[in-house]
């Protein structure tokens, strides 16, 4: 026999991944936007000059006013995820499992609601419902003649009301998209046996959609959690603080950071404590599994049920959307808000004000510019962890995807100072420029466009990378031109997602902005102090203006409603 | 053309072993159908020889290359494989003939010859004149034969096919069966096959490989395997047969109860347990002929008898035992259920084979061609 | 003769004229234009009402083009507070600051933060209104007084006390602004704690108002009838809102009112101190103070400004004077103590 042929081994080095060191850049860069603000946050929390101690946290947590605060959270979340789901629930399967009349306009409406700055709301609401001035009190008055208002949105129903309408599109998401999963003839079933509608909803689908039922009030209640800008305008005027509030009153000259810090950790294991609950819930999937093989769904007959359904659904659209609207765009136009529109009310005062007022371009600027810088890198990023994840690509690859979404259980006030205890001591300064607000909105938005990063790629079979893969294309050149252009509407989306989060954030701003760098959210609230209506029912339309521009395109882009709407035209 | 060569490949995943210490031999130009149930580890280990899996354990060479092994995995993209996946894996964005020409860039073929090379592809795929469509707009069985044409016009040292039938209706799939084993003949391609499907792997294959909890249970011909299983777990998978559970007597046969039979070896340790095989087309209705020779012939009951159009599946009650025998008939049905019948059981057709499956024994392939 | 028609026109010119040219006097006498010109803006923290700081900003602007002002007005707490952080910050953005607390003053002085400039011709103004050190001089002045709507409150039942705010038939519809974020507010808190006590607030919290942060709020929940009685807030606000022609009335109770100086320095580390300059003698000017006390109802320190006839002098009225260096010491202890009444 002739000499063995010695087998060829390969070379280390045409082994390696070449791709690993951008993952792993990737990783590392999400590592330290959240675990790094959190040490500080940490380790502000048990420091003073006598070195470790757990002072802070007896104060906090002992001090009367600071304990009412904290119980005044409890009731706001609890009740307005209630609330939310209440009014969620029902809406979601009106729209998505019955021949309700203009369910795409109530679908439309539910995302108007969604995107609306929920500190907006607030405001337009103060301008509704306020004791005395306000539009619908005046209203009642005028016609029943009684002395005492219908409502007083100051106060804490006021507060858990105006919190709801603008958090149940939460749960009114998780659950469409599950009911979207069930297919009629788990229903159907039930029927044949002799159930009717109702029975059939109660007893069927209920049970089935209970998981998607639990989250979405957990999601609003943590969304509820961490407002801040609703308890400013509703909760201060009449005497109360919540967790966020007071924490923005700890930043008061002079600033009381151990105190912030400490009082910061409740809210934050609250949150993730429920973030864990929402998790088990779901199971590993992140969606609500459901029985049956998905397959028809066919629609619920309402009967002569189904102009009162609707009636009741624009209830609730009338008081998030309409309503608000309405007034805000009164307001804009009006000399004095709280007299009728007449023509000598009728102004266009109010607009040459703000637009012409120095801080109000600026802001506009910066605003623009924070709104795409985020959303360009943090739609970047977003989508190269989820992909790291979704394709599994390194070890540790479930503490990533965790990581990213991780950022949910930070309300923005406590982010806010947490970034401003790393970022305002050297080395890295950045407290009084734009990157620190850049890094609290990047770190913000990371969850949301995660998640949708996450749902574009789970669409994108991996066999189709694979099959690039195996016929001789690298991991990069794969990505470019396989995956990138399947994935494109979905990165549209998550850029879009980002934009209009970071345009309408305050929680965060209203902690690290410094006058050079206001954004318009700041402005707004800004004006609110100083009773300026006309000027922020200007501004609040103008940011109403852009964000539904971006909802446009965004949905042109995606070709389908993002609502819970299924993907029309198959994707091959 | 180079052959594929496997030995001790291990993967697990997480506690679970997917393959455990598996061994295979795959001569150049041959086509060996992975087969077993769902978790025996034929697609991870079809996944491992892609280059998509690191094994903890064991080697990978295709001809002297080697290209796995638990220290170093050369990607997929410079493997010179080829790959048909489950669910085809066509690009939507991309043409038909987009979708085909895609490999041939990375072989450098120049644009001109590539044009060419698709056509000719695709004309024998049958698909000629599709170029310009979208996957969207082909059916299934389309689909499949692009995801064909991609494979092969790029001319890969190997093959490897993922279950590309499964998503087919009933009758394209036996259509397809063949159309894949023409092409084969054609190309000459190693391959490795995979499938869940028994009646696919004996029509497809030169060798069927017969996996079970990560190990290879058996190797062979199909007819080898079908003839000649050499485990219970093998003989149940491949085919329809009866099992009879009985113990030898060290003189060529078995017995169970008062039941004797005699079977095809003869080197069994007395009271050894063995479990017989028995083809139920192997047993023959009615009493032997001139040639019966040492058939067993056994006194029985129908059953049960079921009209399957072009046969009769028989349910047999032997007399004096509990065991019931399945058998093949021809059609029209000779007996009814209750009729007293004889059934002849030539000795070659009772394979006994060892009581107690232990997967542990891995056949590593070479066994006789 | 001339034609009465053409008299006020012909006023209206002659003014014009002489303001042109005594602004291009000015100009042509100062040589700090040039330098500010290079260093192109003043930035001003001020408490002053928007509306009013932008006025005086554009007045700047249009006598010395190529000078901005960039106005950043936000409460005085609020003022003190940015100013801090960006400090800590290592941060110099601000050239002028002018807040509505008088305590801040000393701290600041305390903490060499401010630069020592006497503003041109500030000499002639009243002894409230100048630091002995010369570091910083008052601006403007206001008071705060009690404010109703006429539509919904009668002359009869008005208020006219600090006292008669305590009273239960007004639970409800007060409405107080907040010592945490005004300075305006600050000095009105702790002129009462001199007057009545902190009992007062402890019973006037008892009435519930509603609470607003600037001094500036309360006159127009006032006006538009959304509390119709506000417990203080700065006289200006309110006179503003009246001139509009909101259903206004302004309440000087026999009480007192209490006096807020609001004081204006430039900052030791001022990144454009010629600007600064520049801007700070235009704002002290006789002119300006004039305009401060035609449209935005301010009082002023120079003698030589004219008020409006319905408002009444400061000579004429009991004012209540705070010390500086009092509110210095006690702002924690206003601050707190409010939130301990009134909840937030």
């Amino acid at each position: 026999m002739p000499e063995a042929v010695a087998a060829a081994r390969p070379r280390r080095w045409e082994g390696w991944d070449r791709a690993a060191p951008i993952w792993l850049l990737a990783a590392a860069a999400l590592v330290g936007l959240i675990l790094l603000p959190l040490g500080w946050l940490a380790y502000m929390s048990v420091r003073s000059d006598a070195g470790f101690t757990l002072a802070h946290y007896a104060r906090v947590l002992g001090d009367p006013p600071l304990q009412k605060a904290l119980w005044n959270t409890v009731v706001l979340a609890f009740w307005s995820g209630l609330l939310a789901l209440v009014i969620g629930a029902p809406l979601a399967w009106l729209t998505a499992r019955t021949d309700l009349p203009w369910r795409r306009s109530i679908q439309h409406l539910v995302m108007a609601s969604f995107v609306t700055p929920p500190f907006l709301g607030a405001f337009a609401w103060v301008m509704l419902a306020g004791p005395n001035a306000g539009y619908l009190n005046r209203l009642y008055r005028d016609w029943t003649g009684a002395a005492d208002p219908l409502v007083n949105i100051f106060s804490m129903p006021g507060l858990i009301f105006v919190v709801a309408i603008y958090t149940f599109p939460y749960v009114y998401i998780m659950i469409a998209n599950t009911l979207g999963l069930i297919a009629s003839d788990l229903e159907d079933a039930a029927s044949i046996l002799g159930a009717g509608r109702f029975q059939v909803a109660r007893t069927i689908t209920l049970p089935m959609v209970l998981p998607a039922i639990l989250s979405g009030f957990i999601l609003a209640v943590l969304q509820a959690l961490a407002l801040f800008g609703s308890p400013a305008i509703l909760a201060l005027p009449a005497g109360f603080h919540t967790v966020t509030t007071q924490l923005w009153a700890f930043f008061q000259y002079p600033p009381r950071v151990e105190m912030a810090a400490a009082f910061s950790i409740p809210l934050l294991l609250a949150t993730a404590l429920l973030l864990i609950a929402q998790k088990r819930l779901l199971g590993r999937r992140g969606y609500a599994a459901v029985g049956g093989k998905g397959g028809q769904r066919r629609v619920i007959r309402l009967g002569r049920w189904r102009y009162p359904a609707l009636g009741a659904c624009l209830l609730v659209l009338g008081a998030a959307v309409f309503l608000p609207y309405g007034i805000l765009l009164k307001a804009a136009f009006s000399r004095a808000w709280a007299q009728p529109l007449t023509a000598e009310n009728f102004t266009l005062e109010n607009w040459s004000f703000t637009f012409l007022y120095s801080t109000t371009q600026s802001a506009i600027v910066n605003t623009i510019e924070l709104g795409v810088l985020t959303a360009c890198i943090g739609a970047a990023l977003a989508t190269l962890l989820a992909y790291v994840t979704n394709r599994r690509l390194v070890a540790g690859h479930q503490v990533l995807g965790f990581l990213a979404v991780a950022p949910v259980v930070i309300p923005g006030v406590v982010l806010a100072v947490a970034l401003f205890v790393a970022y305002t001591r050297p080395p890295f300064l950045l407290y009084g420029t734009l990157w620190i607000l850049f890094l609290a909105y990047l770190t913000k938005e990371m969850p949301v466009g995660y998640s949708q990063s996450e749902a574009t790629l789970r669409g994108i079979h991996p066999e189709l990378e694979e099959a690039g893969r195996i016929l001789g294309a690298g991991r990069f050149r794969v990505l470019h031109e396989i995956t990138a252009p399947l994935a494109r509407s979905g990165i549209i989306a998550t850029w879009c997602f980002v934009f209009i989060g970071v345009i309408r954030e305050l929680s965060a701003s209203i902690i690290l902005f410094t006058p050079n760098t206001k954004v318009m959210s700041v402005v707004i609230f800004d004006l609110k102090e100083e009773g300026q209506f006309g000027a922020i029912a200007v501004l609040g339309v103008f940011m109403l203006a852009m964000t539904f521009v971006t909802v446009v395109v965004m949905q042109t882009v995606l070709g389908r409603d993002v609502m819970g709407g299924r993907q029309a035209g198959g994707a091959g | 053309m180079p052959g594929i060569t496997i030995t001790g490949l291990t993967k697990r995943f997480g506690d679970v072993g997917a393959v455990v210490g598996l061994d295979l031999t795959v001569r150049p130009g041959e086509l060996v159908a992975l087969l077993g149930p769902s978790g025996c580890g034929k697609t991870t280990t079809l996944r491992l020889v892609a280059g998509f899996l690191t094994p903890e354990g064991g080697e990978i060479r295709v001809g002297d290359r080697v290209l796995s092994s638990a220290a170093v995995v050369v990607p997929p993209e410079r493997r010179r494989m080829a790959m048909i996946f489950q669910s085809y894996a066509l690009w939507p964005h991309m043409t038909v003939a987009q979708n085909v020409a895609y490999g041939l860039r990375f072989a450098g073929v120049a644009r001109g010859d590539r044009e060419r090379r698709v056509d000719e592809m695709l004309r024998a795929v049958q698909l000629a004149g599709y170029g310009a469509r979208y996957p969207g707009e082909l059916s299934g069985g389309q689909q499949q034969r692009v995801a064909v044409a991609r494979a092969l016009v790029v001319e890969p040292e190997i093959l490897l096919l993922d279950e590309p039938l499964s998503n087919l209706d009933a009758s394209l799939r036996e259509e397809m069966r063949f159309e894949i084993r023409r092409l084969h003949e054609r190309f000459a391609i190693t391959t490795l096959y995979v499938t869940h499907d028994q009646a696919e792997a004996m029509v497809i294959s030169d060798r069927v490989a017969v996996l079970r909890e990560g190990r290879v249970a058996q190797i062979g011909a199909p007819a080898e395997l079908f003839e000649h299983p050499r485990t219970r777990f093998v003989a149940e998978f491949v085919g329809k047969t009866n099992l009879i559970d009985a113990v030898a007597d060290g003189a060529g046969s078995v017995t169970r109860g008062t039941l004797r039979l005699r079977v095809a070896a003869e080197s069994l340790a007395p009271r050894a347990p063995v479990v017989v095989s028995i083809r139920p087309h192997q047993i023959t209705l009615g009493a032997p002929g001139r040639d019966g020779g040492d058939a067993n012939v056994l006194a029985g009951t129908v059953v049960r008898a079921s009209y399957l159009g072009d046969a009769v599946d028989y349910q047999v009650a032997i007399d004096g035992s509990d065991v019931v025998l399945r058998v093949t008939g021809g059609a029209p049905a000779r007996s009814r259920p209750g009729d007293a019948v004889a059934l002849t059981v030539p000795a070659s057709a009772c394979v006994p084979l060892p009581a107690t499956d232990d997967p542990g024994r891995s056949d590593t392939g070479r066994g006789p061609s | 003769m001339t034609d009465r028609r053409h008299v006020i026109p012909l006023i209206v010119l002659t003014l014009t004229a002489v303001l042109s040219v005594w602004t291009a006097e000015a100009r042509a006498q100062d040589p700090r234009l040039e330098a500010a010109r290079k260093e192109g803006k003043v930035v001003w923290y001020t408490s002053l009402a928007l509306t009013s700081s932008e006025k005086v900003a554009k007045l700047f602007e249009t006598a010395y083009p190529g000078v901005k002002v960039e106005v950043h007005r936000t409460g005085s707490q609020r003022i003190l507070q940015r100013m801090m952080q960006e400090l800590q910050a290592n941060i110099k953005n601000v050239d002028v600051v002018h807040t509505s607390d008088a305590g801040h003053y000393v701290l600041l002085k305390e903490k060499k933060l401010l630069m020592r400039y006497t503003p041109a011709g500030v000499e002639v103004f009243g002894a409230g209104f100048k630091d002995k050190d010369g570091y910083h001089y008052g601006l403007r002045a206001t008071v705060n007084v009690i404010a109703y709507n006429t539509k919904v409150v009668s002359p009869a039942e008005a208020p006219r006390t600090w006292k008669d705010l305590l009273d239960p038939k007004w639970r409800g519809r007060l409405v107080t602004a907040h010592p945490g974020y005004s300075g305006v507010i600050a000095t009105h808190v702790l002129a009462l704690v001199h007057l009545h006590g902190w009992d007062y607030f402890k019973a006037l919290a008892q009435n519930k108002p509603m609470l607003v942060q600037s001094a500036v709020d309360p006159s127009g929940v006032v006006a538009s009838g959304e509390r119709p009685v506000a417990a203080n807030g700065g006289d200006y606000t309110f006179y503003q809102v009246k001139k509009k022609g909101n259903p206004v009335e302004i309440v000087y109770p026999k009480e007192g009112v209490p006096l807020v100086v609001s004081p204006s320095a430039i900052t030791s580390f001022a990144p454009h101190p010629n600007a600064a300059r520049l801007f700070t003698d235009f704002i002290f000017s006789r002119e300006i103070q004039q305009v401060l006390a035609d449209t935005e109802g301010l009082y002023s320190g120079h003698p030589q400004v004219t008020y409006p006839a319905d408002k009444p002098r400061l000579s004429d009225l009991k004012v209540l004077p705070v010390e500086a260096e009092e509110l210095e010491k006690r702002n924690e202890e206003i601050k707190t103590r409010f939130v301990e009444f009134f909840g937030a």
